[in-house]
């Protein structure tokens, strides 16, 4: 009876006996634990606010009607009971077929040492492997695969991690090529792109981007010829050169008869890297990911016609989210790789080596570091596929959080086990050419590949407060002017919810195995403490709270080991009611990750309640500022005499 | 008297280099240095009692010729050496206290050291717990609570060895040791807590002191930039001097977007201490951009509508809440003004801020040939000083005669 509930084909049946998409039955609402209904409805109104795409595949209509946003719901205290229910989205039947399709290129990049000696082109043998395609339509002659079917055929090229940089970017624009390119778009670039005629690949990121705009980029459109003339350079574009290429470029526009600041966008481009003005620049000598090959691109006069705009010009800022959620989930994808290989050669190791008589796997400090990487690499691929899952389940999804999540979870996870390799491995493990040492140099690059780790974090923040915003506004504005609304005062006095005993309604338990029971309490007092964070923030700072970039951070931390704890129980879950493999072990990782992150979310919540003043943000803050005035290191030496 | 101060010159002019200087600081805590040995060392109490009516003490200072240091410290030692009972001693202290200044001095720690060394040992120690309360010998002991007061005030910090001669004299109960714990405790925290520290000693060149004063008024924009010009660069300015200028990327930008109808103003001078140094200093000001001021006013603004809130896309910076186009109000825009940039030259003279302006067109800031100029030679500091202090406490400087001087400058081309 239970094991029916875990199955996405399942939920799936429910929905066709119903036969209605839209209307949720009172079985599938969303939870709320302590929200008033005022703040619910805003919710929902906000949501339903949003503008709806245009018009939907035939894809898009076989999906599952949207769902409320699972992660950003979390902000205000609401947990979607259903979506613990790790989603089935590949059938059976397509599984056997995909992982028969799989065979040739799991050989290809396990025996891919010998196929070095060949000197043979690798985009050669990429495009005889088809993995330009995976994504593409059928239409088009790809594969046709969804989001977790393609990234489940990306795995084999991602455990090589500079192949699959130019590999996922290319996937990347294809992805945003489906959503977003008119007909005429795909008619004219999926099919080459499919095939591999045409690598595609972004170019976002610039150098030194300027102090007042977005990008240095920019292009202007020529009325009398209807043409738009692109100037400017990117920089860390992962090429392949001696190929034909596709660079979707960002560059700064200035809207036609608005002057000044408030006319400024962006617009996204396609352009073609055999049209004139297009230069590849000199190749960046960068840390990791040597193999790939980072370029700068030189835009010179180039002239694009109107078609090659994706969407509506001036306004690339609001199609990012399509761009940056493809690119995050497929980004994490090469880090969990690495992280597995990283995990996987460091088991080996500790398995081989003893010291001084001593297996170093009966090492006590090694047990805890391995476990504590698998850990880290079980939640980094659960959160994967449930964002994959969510996006292939349900119609026009809301996964920017989770997809910003799983990558921020994942990079700095990798960058953890990477670098805690260095003190099991000891010196060794900085020689050149040790595993040890590429890993480390490949983690650190994807550390830096598109956006940074500290804006990601402030994205998750800043959306989760954007959404909780919304729904909370009317309460906020109350707790802030007090005296005029002694009845919601009073009603907080006599709340007893405490953030280190909060009170839970979720009842999380009941949607997952039993033995995760505790796993589910866990996750129910992390995501009551962050609304309560979440809520205090705003009554303190109000929308000042952008500027607490100190507490968002911890926000944001905190959102993510929600999400992972999410997704690890709902995998684990899953795994142990079917009976997989070493499910008991799942169950045992989840039930790690859940008691590890409830630490750490009650840690960084109770900073977040102590204010600046307790948590020491305070005095860094104060200290930061001698700090710029010294311009760096500011006390003396400490054998200074002063008399 | 006289061939024996001569004697004792070279004597001393020799010592200065080598060992000399080191053994007569190590003498001081250490000569005479048991004081209950000795209890006869001054048998004639009474000669230490001035006499009302008599000058106390013939001032040797005052007829002094060569007004140095090795003079001085020549004359403390005659004064030591003249007779056994040193007689008068506390006349003579307070009369070479007076003094320093002219032989410049009054911010030497060794001097203040010999003249506590003309005190006697062991003589002013205290013996029993009245003595002690009741400041035995208060007159000597006034006299160098008085010495140290005057270091104080120089900001000269005392050190261990003055602690150990103070010690030898006084005894542990003395009253001038007391000051002298008040003082090792609060003047080693106040010497290094102004955030501008001038180097010491102060140079004494004014363009260097200029060059401070501009660094010190800088520090408000971290990214200030200090030039020095010189008026010899332009063909035809007619002063020749030189120009410290100070301006930040963030003013330069100011000056870029700066309105070409408006006019800009160089106010001053104005005054900045440095120690005991005056610069005149002048600003070049625009009127304060009320429309942009008023636009970031906070008070407009609903603190408490958390409703929509602004998330960057693709790594831009986080927004702020005030205006989401990024735009801020920076510290040169006052609400009385937007300071562009600020000056000293070496003559103040209305031709050298010319040739200031017509510099700093020439570094890079080129609209501001387009931008008409005025020199607006009033100073409201004195009025204001007057208004405060009195009349004269602070010289009026040499332009501001006519306070309401406002002429165009006829730019050369």
């Amino acid at each position: 009876m239970r094991s029916t509930l875990f199955s996405g084909a399942s939920r799936l049946l429910r929905y066709n006996r119903n036969g209605q998409f839209l209307t949720r039955t009172k079985s599938t609402k969303a939870t709320s634990t302590s929200l008033d209904q005022q703040q619910q409805d805003a919710a929902a109104r906000s949501d339903g606010g949003r503008p709806e795409s245009v018009e939907e595949s035939q894809e898009e209509q076989q999906k599952l009607p949207t769902r409320e946003p699972l992660v950003k719901n979390f902000f205000i205290g609401v947990v979607d009971k259903e979506l613990l229910a790790y989603p089935e989205v590949i059938q059976r039947e397509e599984m056997a077929q995909l992982q028969n399709s799989l065979l040739p290129l799991k050989n290809y990049f396990e025996e891919q040492r010998e196929a070095e000696a060949e000197q043979q082109k690798p985009t050669e043998i990429y495009r005889q492997l088809g993995l330009y395609g995976l994504n593409a339509p059928t239409d088009y002659e790809g594969k046709g695969y969804g989001w977790s079917a393609s990234l489940m055929a990306s795995e084999p090229d991602s455990k090589d991690t500079n192949a699959s940089l130019s590999l996922q970017s290319h996937r990347v624009v294809v992805d945003l090529l489906k959503e977003l390119g008119t007909p005429q778009q795909q008619q004219r670039y999926l099919q080459d792109l499919a095939t591999g005629v045409l690598i595609a690949t972004e170019a976002i990121y610039e150098y030194s981007p300027p102090e007042e705009d977005y990008f240095s980029t920019k292009a202007e459109f020529l009325p009398e010829t209807g043409k738009w003339r692109l100037n400017g350079e990117k920089a860390f574009v992962v090429c392949t050169p001696g190929q034909r290429q596709l660079f979707l470029v960002l560059a700064q526009t200035q809207q036609p008869n608005v002057p000044g600041a408030v006319g400024r966008g962006t617009t996204i481009f396609l352009v073609d890297s055999q049209q004139e003005g297009v230069r590849l620049g000199e190749k960046h000598a960068t840390f990791g990911c040597r193999q790939a090959d980072i370029r700068r691109i030189h835009f010179d006069q180039v002239q694009l016609g109107e078609e090659q705009v994706v969407g509506i010009a001036h306004d690339g800022n609001r199609y990012s989210e399509q761009l940056v959620r493809s690119s995050r989930l497929r980004g994490s994808l090469a880090g969990v790789s690495l992280a597995k290989k990283l995990l996987n050669e460091l088991a080996q190791y500790t398995v081989t080596t003893s010291q001084c008589g001593v297996q170093l796997k009966d090492l006590e400090l090694t047990r805890v570091h391995l476990s504590r990487a698998a850990c880290s690499v079980y939640a980094m691929e659960s959160m994967l596929y449930l964002t994959a899952g969510l996006l292939d389940e349900f119609r026009s999804q809301d996964v920017t959080l989770e997809s910003a999540i799983t990558k921020f979870f994942t990079l700095r996870q990798l960058y953890e086990i990477a670098t805690q390799n260095l003190g099991l491995v000891g010196p060794k493990s900085l020689l050149s050419g040790e595993a040890t040492e590429l890993g480390l140099r490949d983690a650190a690059q994807l550390c830096t590949q598109g956006e940074s780790l500290d804006t990601l974090g402030m994205f998750i923040a800043l959306t989760g407060l954007q959404y909780a915003g919304q729904a909370m506004n009317a309460g906020v504005r109350k707790s802030r002017n007090p005296l005029f609304h002694p009845g919601h005062i009073f009603g907080k006095f006599l709340d007893t919810n405490s953030i280190d005993n909060p009170k839970t309604k979720m009842q999380l338990g009941e949607h997952v195995h039993p033995s995760l029971e505790a796993a589910a309490q866990c996750i129910e007092q992390s995501v009551a403490r962050l609304q309560m964070a979440v809520e205090l923030m705003f009554t303190r700072h109000g929308n000042a709270v952008v500027e607490r970039q100190s507490e968002m951070q911890r926000l944001a931390e905190v959102a993510t080991t929600i999400y992972a704890m999410w997704a690890s129980t709902a995998r684990a879950s899953r795994s142990y009611c079917i009976g997989l493999p070493l499910a008991d072990h799942e169950l045992l990782t989840a039930t790690a990750i859940c008691s590890q992150g409830k630490d750490r979310v009650h840690t960084l919540c109770t900073e977040i309640f102590g204010g600046n003043f307790v948590n020491n943000d305070n005095n860094l803050v104060r200290l930061s500022k001698q700090l710029t005035k010294s311009k760096g290191y500011f006390p003396v030496h400490p054998l200074t005499f002063n008399f | 008297m006289l061939r024996r101060a001569q004697c004792l010159l070279r004597l001393h002019s020799h010592g200065r280099q080598s060992v000399a200087t080191l053994t007569r600081h190590r003498s001081y805590s250490t000569d005479e240095a048991t004081p209950k040995q000795n209890p006869s060392a001054n048998p004639n109490q009474r000669a230490q009692k001035p006499a009302r009516n008599l000058p106390a003490v013939r001032n040797p200072f005052a007829a002094a010729q060569d007004r140095t240091k090795d003079t001085y410290l020549t004359m403390v030692e005659i004064f030591q050496e003249r007779d056994v009972h040193r007689r008068n001693h506390v006349e003579f202290i307070y009369a070479a206290l007076k003094n320093m200044a002219d032989f410049g001095v009054e911010r030497d720690l060794e001097v203040y050291k010999a003249l506590i060394n003309v005190m006697p040992k062991g003589k002013f120690i205290p013996t029993n717990l009245f003595q002690a309360e009741f400041m035995h010998y208060p007159k000597q002991q006034q006299c160098i609570i008085d010495l140290l007061e005057q270091m104080e005030d120089f900001g000269v910090m005392p050190d261990y060895e003055m602690e150990a001669m103070l010690l030898n004299v006084f005894g542990r109960q003395g009253h001038p040791l007391r000051k002298y714990w008040r003082m090792m405790y609060w003047m080693p925290k106040f010497k290094n807590l102004s955030p501008w520290p001038l180097p010491d000693p102060v140079p004494d060149d004014t363009l260097e002191i200029a060059k401070l004063a501009v660094e010190r008024m800088c520090t408000v924009d971290l990214r200030s930039k200090v030039t020095v010009f010189q008026t010899s660069d332009l063909k035809d300015a007619i002063d020749d001097t030189w120009i410290v200028s100070g301006m930040s990327a963030e003013q330069e930008k100011l000056l870029r977007e700066h309105s070409r109808q408006k006019a800009l103003y160089i106010e001053g001078p104005f005054h900045i201490w440095l120690r005991n140094r005056r610069i005149n200093y002048f600003t070049l000001r625009a009127d304060p951009d009320t429309q942009f001021l008023a636009q970031l006013d906070e008070r407009q603004l609903d603190d408490d509508d958390v409703s929509n809130i602004e998330v960057p896309f693709l790594g831009r910076a986080p927004p702020r809440r005030h205006n989401q186009l990024g735009k801020l109000r920076s510290v040169h825009q006052q609400d009385d003004g937007t300071i562009l940039a600020i000056c000293a030259t070496g003559t103040s003279t209305k031709d050298s801020l010319l040739s200031w302006i017509r510099l700093l067109e020439a570094n890079g800031n080129s609209s501001i040939g387009e931008v008409p100029v005025l020199f607006r030679f009033t100073s409201t500091v004195p009025a204001k000083a007057e208004e405060i202090e009195g009349p004269a406490s602070v010289p009026a400087t040499s332009n501001a005669r006519s306070s309401k001087d406002e002429s165009p400058s006829s730019r050369r081309e």
